[in-house]
């Protein structure tokens, strides 16, 4: 059951404010996915390995080699917002 | 406070000396203008991919060896997901359930063992700048290979964890990892410290301590939070789970977040990067790479070159005045010369420049002749600080500026024979006060011929000129 | 008057080459199919005044393509079809679009898709659904559904897509055009903007088999800026059209004909296995127990894998950004605005299943069973060289129908999902029509890395049949024709 203290949990992880409406609603379509989701709880996995790879590559490295991007400039001014070189953001509190 | 004791762990995040950054290929390095080595991979562009610098790995496994590591032969990385205005993807690809080194040890130079419970590999953050009423990103660093290194909860006091850092860093060092700049940020240090009562096992609650900035700000923050609890403790209360930040200003440490408050990370393996072997031919070559560790070193200067006490100790700690100074003693081979000249001039102009040792140019040919000709008296005292205060940044030739500077020391009787003189006529007081039987009249004497000749009188051939011109008042 | 709606794209392209046709005539010729019929598909979101042309040569050069709207072509813009990256311009090329231009091709057109490929309808896009060319009424299938109904309606030879969970497939069955899925790791994700890592493959959608094995030929190989890209040489493709397919054993898994199959889509599968059969091809039945778990597998691993990659998007280097007065605010703000309901549940969902308490139950459970559904195809594999199922259990369903049930959505999805699970080739082709002429698609899905013999068999089948010369029927809007 994901009820509405665990959508609000979620929410607060992901940045993301949804109003009371909502709220109700992915709790319901939530626990509705989650219900049938948990049929996977039916198997016995407790030999199985996660399987974290999807086809078994070769190790994938670069050699240590610096070079500086082109596109410093244009990601700058992708910025919403800007100052000098710098994205600016709000006041940040640590 | 003698009720208790302290238990300390401390979690060590280096940043490692490679080229370029651990999953795309912006430079490292430190200084450049804001935002330069910035590319769509390390700014976390939709649609780009991490690609793992094999150097990044190397260098960490050579950790991981010096700390005694057991090493996973496979490794893997995951996701640690944040937000974070320095974390351009809000999530930090870090290692969790596999880290490359765990189950090592450090073993101090006081003999103490302190277990390494993990090495593992993740990228470094970007920074903040903080303004009046706003905040500024700059994403050069972001991406720089960062290697923590979490110790177990075996150091006791302010001190040890001290002595440990600074034993860590030098091993850093030593095989070349990295920089290990605190001031640069190459190096950074967050402690879990909690107390016990005496005599029993289990832990107390571990308060986690974040912001020292320098070694000597850990041991005080450690020192502060130590008593802290203490008093807590004394007052039958409890010890909160939380992390509390340490003020560098007021010397305290303060609350940050509670337990309730900690960061649920949901760490996941990170899909975009596969599995890296870490081959028994690998840890063979960053083995032979490791080099001279701190304790052989230390053996070997006292074996080889006969150095002990405490300049044995600077040379051990300063690993580039080290080698420097065996690479001197190769082609001039009197040890305690050339000893003398480094652990006294040398280092005196090092510790006057700001960029300390890397700053130093000269080549130990070079600098052997300064030595040499200090040694057969071509060079004085004075003469010999000032042809190194021209060439040790520089590289100067010697002889060169020997020549240029009119520096070579003037051991000839008859051109001396003038300026001794003068200097008896101009000083009678002196005259008296030497026959008097006032030794140090004769030291003032020669520095008058040393004053007038520039320097570059051999003071053992004026002092006895002077005597004998004085006793056999020839004058 | 001229009308290239009947040839390939590899046929325009050689009669280019042989001078047979011009440039401008083939230009014009798809341009009047977009200016007549795009306002009411809403396929296409962008057509290029002035497309990216190419420099190289290659079977297909010079024709224009249509690229699905999360696939990265430098200058342009790039949104995801979402709210938080409507004015965002990519700074960057993808791969693929890099060996589209080295190849001679034409990046011609941005198209519709689901918000951050989320659907399996096209309707979740912020520019609006796109409508399925063969009932204005019904959807497209998704998330590819601009490609797909634009191949469909031929505004333009061919297209890319993404297939995360079928997005490419599904579509192309609901449209009546060719999807291709390639193996895992075939085709670089560099530049791709990422729904679920371990899943998203690009692959082509075309009118035929001919142009899909061309087209692979272009964008398949290994990309040292993908670590999960194969270093694995590239086969020309084309070499597998219309060869001898009496050798090849194909399976039929049981648990892909049971109950939720439309009846008209089973018969016309029936239809494929006869065809094959009198090829002298043999079929086996098969079973692939774990299929009834691919459904809520996928949800876990793909939401998990998306709560993460979408969580960049945060208002601060590119993008939407709402709410500046604090850091808190900005993100939530942004984030909440940007984001639209279906994204957001996957992110829920994805964030749910991550966090601490849960990560065991959902998604360590759901990589395990990943590894179970992966070794029934393991195992299958050892008896036969290909499968075949049903693409789609349904033909196109009406536009809101599902909209308000998303876990039926979800299970839209059934036949594709274990596909991308087990990181393996598939293919979805025309196969058949329904009472009321919606179109059927048939899948065929291949060993890792054997693209070849999907095609080999696809293009027998095309031999013999003619649905996918099938051509929607479409009537030229007079409104918005004048417009």
């Amino acid at each position: 059951m994901v009820d509405k203290k665990v959508v609000e949990y979620v929410g607060n992880l992901a940045k993301i404010a949804i109003n009371e409406e909502e709220k109700l609603a992915f709790s319901e379509q939530l626990s509705k996915i989650i219900a049938y989701i948990d049929k996977l709880k039916e198997l016995d996995t407790a030999n199985v390995e996660p399987m974290r790879e999807v086809n078994q590559l070769e190790d994938a490295v670069r050699q240590d080699e610096a070079f500086l991007s082109k596109d410093s400039e244009d990601i700058l001014s992708n910025a919403p917002s800007r100052e000098g070189d710098f994205f600016r953001i709000p006041k940040v509190i640590d | 406070m003698s009720n208790f004791e302290t238990v300390i762990g401390l979690e060590v995040h280096t940043q490692l000396n490679t080229e370029s950054k651990i999953f795309c290929s912006c430079p490292t390095e430190f200084q450049s203008p804001p935002n330069t080595n910035i590319c769509p991979v390390c700014c976390g562009y939709p649609g780009v991919l991490p690609v793992f610098n094999i150097k990044a790995l190397k260098l960490a496994l050579r950790v991981s060896l010096a700390l005694n590591c057991k090493i996973n032969p496979s490794i893997y990385f995951e996701r640690k997901n944040y937000f974070y205005p320095d974390l351009p993807k809000n999530y930090q690809i870090s290692q969790y359930k596999m880290p490359l080194g765990y189950n090592g040890a450090l073993l101090l130079p006081s003999g103490k063992k302190i277990r390494i419970n993990r090495v593992h590999l993740e990228e470094d953050a970007g920074k903040l700048i903080h303004k009046e009423d706003y905040s500024l990103v700059d994403l050069n660093r972001t991406g720089t290979p960062l290697l923590e290194i979490v110790s177990e909860p075996d150091l006791s006091d302010a001190s040890q964890a001290f002595d440990y850092l600074t034993y860590l860093k030098l091993i850093l060092q030593y095989i070349r990892a990295s920089d290990c700049d605190m001031e640069k940020g190459s190096l950074r240090c967050d402690a879990n410290i909690s107390l016990r009562p005496k005599g029993q096992k289990e832990l107390g609650t571990k308060v986690e301590l974040k912001n020292m900035n320098t070694f000597k700000g850990v041991r005080v923050a450690l020192e502060y939070e130590a008593k802290r609890q203490a008093h807590v403790l004394k007052n039958n209360q409890k010890i909160n789970q939380e992390t509390r930040l340490w003020d560098p200003a007021k010397l305290k440490t303060a609350i940050m977040r509670t337990k309730e408050e900690a960061h649920d990370y949901r760490y996941f393996p990170e899909p975009d990067l596969l599995n890296i072997t870490v081959g028994d031919d690998l840890i063979k070559a960053e083995s032979s790479n490791l080099g001279e560790l701190p304790l052989a070193k230390s053996k070997r200067f006292l074996d080889d070159y006969g150095i002990s006490g405490k300049e044995l100790d600077i040379y051990i700690s300063n690993i580039n005045l080290a080698d420097f100074f065996e690479e001197v003693v190769k082609i001039y081979t009197k040890v305690k010369e050339v000893s003398n000249f480094l652990l006294g001039p040398f280092l005196e102009q090092i510790n006057n420049n700001k960029e300390g040792f890397s700053a130093v140019k000269i080549e130990a040919e070079n600098f052997s002749k300064i030595v040499k000709y200090f040694s057969q008296g071509r060079l004085n005292n004075l003469t010999a600080k000032k042809v190194l205060s021209l060439s040790i940044f520089t590289n100067e030739d010697i002889d060169e500026i020997i020549d240029r500077e009119k520096l070579t020391q003037v051991s000839n009787e008859d051109e001396l024979l003038a300026f001794v003189s003068e200097a008896i006529k101009e000083n009678p007081k002196a005259i008296s006060e030497f026959n008097e039987g006032k030794q140090q009249a004769i030291q003032f004497l020669v520095g008058q011929v040393m004053r007038k000749t520039k320097g570059k009188a051999n003071p053992k051939l004026a002092r006895q000129m002077l005597e004998k011109t004085i006793k056999g008042g020839s004058v | 008057m001229l009308d290239l709606t009947q040839l390939n794209a590899k046929d325009i392209a050689l009669a280019l080459k042989e001078a047979k046709l011009t440039k401008d005539e083939v230009s014009s010729f798809f341009k009047k199919r977009i200016d007549e019929f795009n306002p009411s598909l809403n396929s296409l979101i962008e057509v290029f005044k002035e497309p990216d042309k190419g420099e190289g040569s290659s079977a297909l050069a010079s024709l224009g393509i249509a690229i699905k709207d999360n696939i990265c072509i430098k200058g342009r813009k790039i949104t995801c079809a979402s709210k938080i990256l409507s004015s965002h311009r990519a700074v960057y090329e993808a791969t693929v679009i890099s060996k589209l231009k080295q190849a001679g091709l034409e990046i011609a057109a941005r198209a519709n898709m689901d918000e951050f490929a989320f659907g399996s309808s096209t309707e979740t896009s912020c520019y609006g659904p796109t409508k399925n060319p063969w009932d204005l009424e019904r959807v497209v299938g998704g998330s590819s559904g601009g490609s797909a109904a634009a191949v469909s309606a031929r505004l333009l030879p061919f297209a890319l897509g993404s297939d995360t969970g079928g997005s490419i497939r599904q579509p192309a069955s609901l449209c009546g055009v060719v999807g291709f899925k390639p193996t895992y790791g075939r085709v670089s994700r560099y530049g791709l903007i990422a729904f679920g890592s371990s899943l998203d493959q690009i692959g082509p959608i075309t009118t035929s088999f001919i142009d899909c094995a061309h087209l692979l030929n272009i964008i398949c190989g290994h990309d040292a800026k993908d670590s999960t890209s194969a270093k694995i040489d590239t086969p020309d493709f084309s070499k597998s059209l219309n060869c001898d397919c009496s050798q090849i054993k194909i399976g039929l898994p049981k648990e892909y004909f049971a109950k939720g199959l439309e009846p008209e889509v089973k018969t016309a599968i029936e239809g494929v296995k006869s065809y094959f059969a009198n090829k002298k091809i043999k079929f086996i039945e098969i079973s692939l127990p774990h299929t009834e778990y691919a459904v809520a597998t996928y949800y876990i691993i793909g939401s998990s894998e998306a709560s993460s990659n979408l969580q960049r998007f945060d208002g601060i280097r590119y993008g939407l950004r709402s709410g500046c007065s604090n850091l808190e605010e900005l993100y939530t703000k942004t984030r909440s605005q940007g984001f639209g309901p279906e994204a957001k549940r996957r992110i829920f969902l994805g964030t749910y299943s991550l966090s601490s308490g849960y990560y065991d139950a959902y998604y360590v459970q759901a990589l395990k069973v990943r590894r179970l559904i992966k070794e029934d195809f393991d195992s299958a594999f050892k008896e036969v060289d290909a499968i075949l199922t049903p693409t789609s259990p349904s033909t196109a369903f009406k536009i809101g129908e599902k909209t308000n049930d998303p876990l039926s959505m979800y299970l839209s999805d059934i036949y594709t999902i274990s596909v991308n699970l087990a990181g393996l080739p598939a293919v979805s082709f025309p196969c058949g029509f329904s009472k009321n002429n919606l179109p059927i698609g048939a899948q065929l899905i291949g060993k890792a890395f054997d693209e070849e013999t999907l095609i080999k068999l696809g293009s027998c089948f095309e031999e013999g049949s003619d649905y996918h010369k099938q051509i929607p029927p479409l009537v030229v809007n007079k409104k918005n024709s004048h417009e």
